[in-house]
């Protein structure tokens, strides 16, 4: 078995802190859990993808393009980007609050209307999105976001990693707000 | 603190599995340049350099990073120098010297390859500079050999008396994967850095030609003891027993295996974790049992041209494939790879069924809300959109960028400083270079020297934000704080340009935007010019105001007062501007605004307010308590 997620959003989402957090659930599984991370550039608001694969042995950290099972986006431009990981039948989380990239605020570009993005998505699988940046804001802040995903998630993933792996994986991550942060898990599981 | 615990096993990043290989080998020192995808293994240890007992530095470059690496080594002590690929290129100077007169206690230096180029300027395959140096290199796949090897590296290291370079690249040094630990070296347990002794050698330290002259055939002699190691620790593992054959390394080696189950091929795989020097006899060995090689190696054909000659001399002529069947270019792939097997086994090449991505708007990486180095750029492009500008490698480089386009050129650490000096002689222009104040310390000194020295009129302005923030925000010499959190020395950027022998030389706060534009037009009267640009990184002041209970004001755009006229957006191109196309008014997000003010002073209609505490609008956004508080960020945020 090789379950496929890829990741994706904008620098500073904590998309990288998510894909450890799914890692870290499947090692507490009993699994591999393989995160494949591209540093540097991340914290500049740039795009950024991270990817974890599931298996039983080991296996390279890489999601092959045209097999990913779940793609979970966390800005809904950065589904669309990476799209090529998609095959017949990936399924979709996807956080509707938009962060403007500067290249649309230029002018030079249009963001593209979200029914689009959607019924892209959908032309492929299943497509959940829900906007988990007001849920966030709800809570208190942005930073939360994270968590969000990660919930709505961890419905996703049921059959692979029971939801108790995975907000373990979590909690062990948190330093501080663990509270905040699993009442955000939650709401995402349930969005 | 699981990361320290003796057993079990760990969620590691190569990097870390790295870090943590190199204190189950009883490290004494690990020193550092920072760069990407290197910098987690010297972060990691900072962070515990406290309670353990193991050197760790950030130096000031790589070379400097692998000198203090080798002064452990000689004095009989184990120690570690890291550095990015390009890295190496700084060092190569001392790492070819120090292959002639070998080591004491081992010593490994990692170079952290990016092939792909995910973060660097070029993608150079360094297992070239193994051979160049005549020292072994040793290749992990994933973070437990990584972790594995890196105590394998060591001991090899003292065998032989060699130095050893490991490579990693981007995929392994940041796959995040579980590891199993071991026991922490003894000495390591120990919260005192240890000392060794240096006991004087001339022959072998001091390269003089005529002891240069007996070291080499040592090195020659040290690569034949190599594969003695190699063989007793069975460095290059068979595993198969088809008849076509694959040899690989390394990440390449996972994308083997994947390919190899998803098409049932029965193959004949020799992994080879040492990959320089080759063992004549395993290549002869394996090639006797197959019809056909394929060698699966990113970037260049390294082992393929070293294996082909093996094969000719030996007069066994079988085919062997490599680069013809694989890109020698960026980094290789589960489908690359999947597809080079199956042409050599002569099986039908699956196309991969990969959706095309529409035209979106692009994301690059931008400067972030309230980064001083946007500052900088605005005031050079208004007043000097003729002059050349040089800049260099660090957060600004990406002054290239839309709107800003305020930099012309970015070769390697250093070169804004050398490349401006020569363009003061090469053509009649003004020069203004920029770096920052990591890159200054690390290459940009000589070349200040060189400017000073040979009379080359330019302006020089260092963006210094007191913190190495590229790669994570390390700290160097601007920032005062070494790696493990102690109070350093902060060297003051002005006092050591007044120094050089600058003639003109300033600090100002880069978020006034006024005094700023002052100091570069009065930098144009002086033959060498240095402006200090003084305002910490925005993202960690906002980190560090925000552990502190503090945070830096608002600011908003007044809409009766805004016309729509985007100069602030580009002019700037900060992403907390954002501009509502059905309303023609800009707006400031203010989960991004970060309070520098910039968009206020540059507004020609005075339309963008400071909110203050009781949520009023303070439309004077240029007070002197405004301006002592940026003071007191640039003074006492480290
Ligand atoms: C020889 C070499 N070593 C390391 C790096 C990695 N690297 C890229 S930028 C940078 C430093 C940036 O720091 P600074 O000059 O202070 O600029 P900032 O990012 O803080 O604006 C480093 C170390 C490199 N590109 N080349
Ligand atoms: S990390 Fe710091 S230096 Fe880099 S762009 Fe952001 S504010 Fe500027
Ligand atoms: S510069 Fe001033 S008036 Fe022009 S768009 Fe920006 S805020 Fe509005």
């Amino acid at each position: 078995m090789v379950y496929n997620i890829v990741l994706s959003g904008v620098g500073g989402q904590g998309i990288l802190t998510a894909a450890k957090v799914l890692g870290k659930a499947a090692m507490l599984n009993g699994l591999y859990g393989a995160v494949g991370e591209i540093h540097g550039l991340a914290q500049r608001g740039g795009s950024v993808i991270g990817f974890v694969r599931i298996s039983e042995n080991r296996i390279a950290s890489t999601v092959p393009e045209g097999t990913a099972d779940l793609l979970i986006a966390f800005e809904p431009l950065e589904s669309l980007r990476y799209i090529n990981y998609a095959r017949k039948g990936t399924t979709f989380v996807v956080n509707e609050g938009k962060i403007v990239p500067v290249s649309a605020n230029l002018g030079s570009t249009t963001y593209p209307p979200i029914e689009d993005i959607h019924k892209t998505l959908s032309s492929f699988g299943p497509c959940y999105m829900f906007d988990a940046t007001s849920i966030s804001k709800e809570l208190g802040s942005t930073i939360f976001v994270n968590s969000v995903m990660l919930g709505k998630s961890a419905s996703v993933l049921k059959s692979i990693l029971p939801v108790d792996c995975i907000k373990d994986a979590l909690l062990q991550s948190l330093p501080r707000d663990k509270e905040r942060n699993i009442k955000a898990f939650e709401i995402g599981f349930n969005a | 603190m699981p990361f320290l615990d003796e057993t079990g096993s760990e969620l590691l990043l190569g990097n870390e599995a790295i870090a943590r290989g190199a204190l189950e080998s009883n490290v004494a020192c690990v020193s550092a340049y920072p760069g990407t995808p290197s910098t987690e293994v010297p972060e990691t240890l900072s962070k515990y350099a406290k309670k353990l007992g193991v050197y760790v530095e950030y130096s000031t470059n790589e070379k400097v990073a692998l000198e203090v690496a080798t002064a452990f080594s000689w004095s009989n002590l184990r120690a570690m120098a890291t550095m990015k690929h390009v890295g190496l290129n700084v060092a190569s100077d001392t790492f070819m010297s120090i292959a002639y007169q070998g080591v004491l206690g081992g010593l490994v230096i990692l170079t952290a390859d990016d092939p792909g180029m995910w973060s660097s300027q070029n993608e150079q395959d360094n297992r070239i500079y193994g051979k160049f140096a005549g020292v072994p290199v040793i290749v992990p796949s994933d973070p437990q050999e990584a972790k594995d090897l890196t105590r394998i590296s060591f001991e090899l290291s003292e065998f032989v008396g060699t130095p050893v370079l490991m490579r990693t690249t981007t995929r392994v040094s940041h796959t995040r994967a579980p590891v199993t630990l071991g026991p922490l070296g003894d000495d390591v347990k120990l919260p005192n850095v240890r000392k060794g002794v240096f006991k004087p050698d001339i022959p072998k330290f001091v390269s003089l030609p005529a002891n240069a002259k007996k070291n080499h055939p040592l090195v020659l002699q040290r690569l034949e003891k190599a594969l003695e190691f190699a063989r007793v620790h069975e460095l290059n593992k068979r595993e198969g027993f088809g008849k076509v054959g694959v040899i690989t390394q390394g990440v390449e080696y996972l994308y083997v295996k994947e390919a190899q189950k998803d098409l049932g091929l029965d193959l004949s795989i020799l992994k080879l974790d040492m990959v320089y020097p080759l063992d004549k006899e395993v290549i002869l060995a394996f090639a006797k049992t197959v019809d056909v090689i394929l060698v699966v190696e990113e970037l260049e054909p390294f082992l393929e041209e070293m294996i082909k000659a093996i094969l000719f001399d030996a007069s066994v002529s079988i085919p062997v494939h490599g680069k013809d069947v694989l890109p020698r270019v960026d980094e290789l792939g589960y489908w690359k790879v999947r597809n080079a097997l199956e042409r050599v086994a002569g099986m039908q090449i699956t196309y991969a069924d990969i959706s095309q991505v529409p035209q979106l708007p692009p994301r690059p990486p931008v400067l972030c809300p309230g980064c001083s180095h946007r500052n900088v750029f605005y005031a050079i492009k208004k007043l000097e959109r003729k002059a050349v500008k040089p800049s260099d490698i660090g957060c600004y480089t990406l002054g290239a960028m839309d709107p800003l386009k305020a930099i012309d050129t970015c070769i390697a650490m250093g070169a804004s400083v050398g490349l401006g000096s020569g363009m003061a002689k090469a053509q009649d222009q003004r020069v203004i270079s920029t770096i920052g104040d990591s890159t200054f310390f690390h290459t940009g000194l000589p070349a200040l020297v060189n400017a000073v020295y040979n009379k080359s009129k330019m302006t020089l302005i260092v963006l210094d934000n007191r913190i190495t923030a590229m790669t994570g925000h390390q700290p160097n010499p601007s920032t005062g704080i070494v790696a493990d959190g102690d109070k350093g020395t902060h060297l003051d950027i002005e006092t050591v340009a007044r120094g050089l022998g600058a003639d003109y030389v300033k600090s100002v706060d880069p978020y006034d935007l006024s005094a700023l534009e002052e100091a570069i037009k009065e930098a144009n009267q002086a033959t060498v010019a240095v402006i200090v640009a003084k305002q910490p990184c925005a993202l960690i002041r906002q980190r560090e105001l925000s552990r502190r209970g503090e945070h830096a004001p608002l600011y908003a755009v007044d809409e009766e007062r805004c016309t729509g006229c985007r100069i602030c957006v580009n002019m700037l191109g900060c992403p907390a501007l954002v501009f509502d196309r059905e309303m023609k008014k800009v707006h400031i997000d203010e989960d991004l605004c970060a309070g520098c003010s910039a968009c206020a002073q540059v507004c020609p209609y005075n339309a963008i307010y400071e909110m203050d505490e009781k949520g009023s609008k303070n439309f004077n956004v240029m007070r002197d308590d405004v301006k002592e508080r940026w003071q007191r960020w640039y003074t006492t945020l480290f």
